[in-house]
C-alpha cells in the first residue's frame, strides 16, 4: 500500500504538488491521471524518496522509501525508460541493479526472458529502440519480484505493439494481485487498465474514485437527432422537458438532446408527423469527461488566487485607513 | 545516519558498482589514455635530456632528479584518471540513470562509498602500475647519462609508490567533482581548472605568496611527494602527502555531505 499525507513539492514560488493525499490500495491497478505538467512525475519521484518533499510525506506500507531496505524485493519502479548508460549492455544494467540488492544472476536471466530481451541481452542498450527500452525498464523493475509496481507513463512514444505489450504487462501483473500505480496523460488508457483513478490538476487532488463511479459520474449520456424540421422538433421536445442543443456534428441540422430517452423522442416526432432522418444514442468520451474535469480544476485555481488576491487587497486598504 | 552507517559498505554494492564499472568502455579508455600518455611523456622526456645531458653544468647534472624525470607524464595521464572518477558518476547523472541507483538504494552515501572504494582499488593498482612502468622505461632511457637509478636505490621506491598514490587521489578528487557538479562537461572542466588554472594563477603571485601556496596545489605537491630531492623551501615530502590526502577528502566530504540534500 502506498499513503500520501499533504504531500506538497514546491520549486521557487510555483508548488508542483500541493497538499496531495491519497491512498493506492494493494491488489489493483490504480490510475494515476493528470495532464502534462499536473506533478505526477514529481509525486512518483517523492514516494521513491528521490525527491524529498518541501512537506507532508509518501509512505510504502507504513514507512518511508528511504527505510527500506533493498527496496527492490517491495517496489519496482519504472519513471524513465531513457535513463539508461548506452555503452552497458542490457544484461549488465540489469546486473548491476540487481546485485545492489543481493539479487543473482539467475533472475536477470528470467526477467530478461518475462520482457522477451533474452536474444538481446549482450548487445549494447545504446542500439536499442524506445520500445525495447520500456521492457529493459520494465525487466528492471520487475528484478526484485515486488508487491508494488510504480510505472511513470509507461506507453509514451511507444508503438502500437508496444502499447499493447505494456497493457498486457499491466493486467497479467495486476492478475498476480500485485499493487499497481501507473500514470498517465490519458484517460482512454486508464480506462483499459485502471480499477481505480486517482487525478490530479496543478499538482492538486481532482478526483479519488473506482474507474467504474468516474464512468458513471462523468459520461455525459445524450441522444443525437436529425431532422430536417429540426427547429420545430426542438421546441417540442423542450416543452416536453428535454435540454436541446444544437449538436456540432458535420451533416444536416442535428440536435443533441438529454432528458428523454430515443424512444421517447422518436414517439413524439411521429405523434406530430416530423420526420426522423437519425436517433442515436451517444456518449461523450472518457477523454473529454477527463479534460473538463481538470479544465475546472484550473478555473477553480484561478479563480480561489483572485479571491485571495482581493482578500489580501482589503486587508491592506483596512491597515491603510 | 552514524559514521558506522556510512563507512559499512555491504559487499552488494561493491559488487554492483564493479559490474557498472568494468561494463563501460570509457573505464578502459580513460585508462589506457592514462596509461599511454604518461609512459610516452616519460619517454620523450627522458630522451630529450640524454640529447642535452652533456651540454649541462655539472652543477646541473649534480642535482638532477632521474626519477622526478620519469615522472614527467603524471601532468598528462593524471587528467585521464580523474576523467574515471569524474565519469563513474556524472554518467549516472548525465543519463538518469542515478535514479535507478538511488531508488534500489536509498543509502546514498552507501553508494559514493562504494563508488569510492571500487574507483579507489582500480586508481591505486593502475596508478602504481603506471607509476613503475614510467620509472623503468624513464631510467632505461636515461642509461646515456649513466645517472640512471634502479629501485633499490635509497629513497626511489617511496618515490615511485608515491606516484603511484597521486594517481589515487586525482580519480577520488574526481569522483568527489562529479558528484558535486553532476554534469559530466561542467565537472570535467573544474577538474582540468583545479589541475592546470589554479596552479597557473597562484604561481603568478608575488613572491613569496607564488610558492607559499604554490606548494599546496596538486601538482606541486605531487612533484614534491616523489622528489629525491624535495625543495627545502616548500612543504615536506609527508606534509605534501598529506595536502594532497585532504583534497580528496574534502572533495568527497563535500559530495557526501550534499548528496542526501539534493534531489536525484
Amino acid at each position: 500500500m502506498i499513503e500520501v499525507y499533504e504531500l506538497t513539492k514546491r520549486f521557487g514560488s510555483t508548488a508542483a504538488v500541493d497538499g496531495l493525499t491519497f491512498t493506492v490500495p494493494s491488489g489493483r491497478v490504480t490510475g494515476f491521471l493528470g495532464p502534462n505538467g499536473a506533478g505526477k512525475s514529481t509525486t512518483m519521484r517523492m514516494i521513491l524518496g528521490l525527491d524529498a518533499p518541501t512537506s507532508g510525506a509518501a509512505l510504502i506500507d507504513g514507512r518511508p522509501y528511504a527505510d527500506l531496505r533493498r527496496p527492490l524485493h517491495k517496489v519496482g519502479a519504472l519513471l524513465d525508460a531513457n535513463a539508461v548508460h548506452g555503452g552497458r549492455t542490457a544484461r549488465d544494467h540489469l546486473l548491476a541493479i540487481a546485485q545492489s540488492n543481493g539479487i543473482g544472476p539467475g533472475r536477470v536471466r528470467e526477467v530478461l526472458d518475462q520482457v522477451g530481451l533474452a536474444d538481446v541481452a549482450r548487445r549494447r542498450i545504446r542500439g536499442f529502440s524506445l520500445g525495447m527500452k520500456q521492457r529493459l525498464g520494465v525487466a528492471v523493475a520487475l528484478l526484485g519480484d515486488p508487491e508494488i509496481l510504480i510505472f511513470d507513463e509507461p506507453v509514451n512514444g511507444l508503438d502500437p505493439e508496444g502499447i499493447r505489450w505494456i497493457r498486457g504487462l499491466l493486467r497479467s501483473v495486476a492478475a498476480e494481485g500485485r499493487t499497481v500505480f501507473v500514470s498517465s496523460h490519458l484517460m482512454s488508457e486508464m480506462a483499459l487498465t485502471a480499477d481505480h483513478l486517482i487525478v490530479i490538476g496543478r499538482g492538486r487532488l481532482i478526483a479519488n474514485t473506482s474507474m467504474a463511479a468516474f464512468v458513471r459520474m462523468s459520461s455525459r449520456r445524450y441522444v443525437l437527432v436529425r431532422s430536417p424540421r429540426a427547429a420545430e422538433l426542438a421546441d417540442l421536445l423542450t416543452a416536453d422537458g428535454a435540454a436541446v442543443e444544437e449538436d456540432d456534428e458535420p451533416g444536416p441540422e442535428a440536435l443533441a438532446v438529454t432528458g428523454l430517452d430515443g424512444g421517447r423522442i422518436g414517439d413524439l416526432a411521429a405523434a406530430h408527423h416530423i420526420p426522423i432522418h437519425e436517433l442515436t444514442p451517444r456518449h461523450a468520451s472518457l477523454e473529454e469527461a477527463f479534460m473538463e474535469l481538470t479544465d475546472s480544476s484550473v478555473d477553480f485555481r484561478a479563480e480561489s488566487r483572485a479571491k485571495l488576491h482581493t482578500a489580501e487587497s482589503a486587508h491592506y486598504e483596512g491597515a491603510l485607513s | 545516519m552514524t559514521l558506522n552507517a556510512t563507512l559499512a559498505v555491504p559487499r552488494a554494492l561493491l559488487s554492483s558498482e564493479w559490474t557498472k564499472l568494468r561494463s563501460v568502455r570509457s573505464t578502459y579508455w580513460t585508462l589506457a589514455v592514462a596509461a599511454f600518455a604518461t609512459v610516452a611523456t616519460a619517454i620523450l622526456v627522458c630522451y630529450s635530456v640524454t640529447g642535452y645531458w652533456i651540454r649541462l653544468d655539472p652543477s646541473q647534472q649534480a642535482t638532477f632528479d632521474p626519477v622526478r624525470a620519469s615522472f614527467n607524464g603524471f601532468a598528462v595521464g593524471q587528467l585521464a584518471i580523474g576523467a574515471l572518477g569524474v565519469l563513474i558518476i556524472s554518467s549516472e547523472h548525465t543519463t538518469g540513470l542515478i535514479r535507478t541507483t538511488f531508488a534500489a538504494v536509498p543509502h546514498r552515501r552507501a553508494v559514493l562509498a562504494a563508488k569510492a572504494a571500487v574507483l579507489g582499488v582500480l586508481a591505486i593498482v593502475v596508478g602504481e602500475a603506471i607509476a613503475f612502468a614510467s620509472f623503468f622505461a624513464g631510467q632505461w632511457v636515461l642509461r646515456p647519462t649513466h645517472v640512471e637509478l634502479g629501485l633499490g636505490d635509497p629513497g626511489v621506491l617511496g618515490a615511485v609508490s608515491a606516484a603511484g598514490l597521486y594517481m589515487l587521489v586525482v580519480a577520488l578528487v574526481g569522483l568527489g567533482i562529479g558528484a558535486l557538479i553532476r554534469h559530466t562537461a561542467g565537472a570535467l572542466s573544474a577538474l582540468f581548472a583545479l589541475l592546470f588554472l589554479l596552479p597557473e594563477i597562484v604561481h603568478a603571485l608575488p613572491s613569496p605568496w607564488d610558492t607559499r601556496i604554490g606548494s599546496y596545489m596538486m601538482m606541486d605537491a605531487g612533484a614534491q611527494m616523489t622528489s629525491l630531492r624535495p625543495d627545502p623551501g616548500l612543504l615536506s615530502p609527508t606534509w605534501s602527502a598529506v595536502v594532497l590526502v585532504g583534497y580528496a577528502v574534502v572533495a568527497l566530504a563535500a559530495a557526501a555531505w550534499l548528496i542526501t540534500r539534493r534531489d536525484a
